[in-house]
């Protein structure tokens, strides 16, 4: 009952407003003002509260752009919530347009551009190095090396190939890249 | 958008003008039909 005569009201105010009356002009837009907030904050209750004064804004200003199609003869708030669903359409495709262009970033690069502060990449700075530090390891380390690391066979392939155990092949391999680092780290 | 709510109200109430509202839909759709259809 109460939102009958509200909805009356609403409805004078909207017709005098489009008669050109400034005055009920600003009462029906105060008047609907916190309604219009509630209706988007209830509908889009994951957006910040200046995105929803932002939504709001947007459908005050359309509301006043096409006030010359309401019809007087009919409700005010069913004109009104269809504004408002147009409008709410129309930020979730801007959102998702805008979403579209944009790439999320979790993990930042953490050296620049500039080849001299990349300190870390990807091809072994000193290969003469580490081809004698491969050199000086015992033949069944080298060979591991060689079949696991530099050929990329797999350790089943390697160990057919070798013939020897799996087990056998991953010792030889991580005594291998041991002594390897430590190689090349008193190297440098 | 920055602008205050309030302020925005104020500033539409200020240029609001009349408008004459359209006509109903069946006399809109008669007028349409009788410019269209010769």
């Amino acid at each position: 009952m109460k939102r009958q005569s509200d909805d009356q009201a609403l409805t004078t105010l909207m017709q005098a407003a489009q008669a050109g009356d400034a005055r009920a002009y600003v009462r029906l837009l105060k008047e609907i003002t916190p309604r219009l907030r509630q209706i988007v904050r209830r509908q889009r209750s994951f957006v910040s509260a200046e995105d929803i004064e932002d939504l709001v804004q947007d459908i005050l200003l359309s509301l006043h752009a096409v006030r010359a199609t309401y019809d007087p003869q009919r409700p005010f708030m069913p004109w009104l919530m269809a504004i408002t669903r147009h409008r709410l359409a129309d930020a979730a495709r801007r959102y998702t347009r805008r979403a579209a262009h944009e790439l999320q970033v979790e993990n930042l690069p953490v050296t620049f551009s500039d080849e001299g502060s990349n300190i870390d990449s990807d091809g072994y700075r000193d290969p003469e190095a580490l081809k004698q530090a491969i050199e000086d390891l015992s033949p069944a380390q080298r060979a591991a090396i060689e079949m696991l690391k530099l050929r990329e066979m797999s350790l089943k392939e390697a160990a057919a190939a070798k013939g020897t155990s799996i087990g056998a092949l991953k010792v030889s391999v991580h005594r291998a890249m041991a002594t390897l680092r430590k190689a090349l780290i008193k190297d440098s | 958008m920055t602008m205050d709510t309030e302020k925005l109200i104020e500033r539409l109430a200020e240029i609001v003008e009349p408008v004459r509202p359209l006509a109903r839909p069946w006399i809109r759709t008669t007028a349409w039909l009788l410019i269209a259809v010769p």
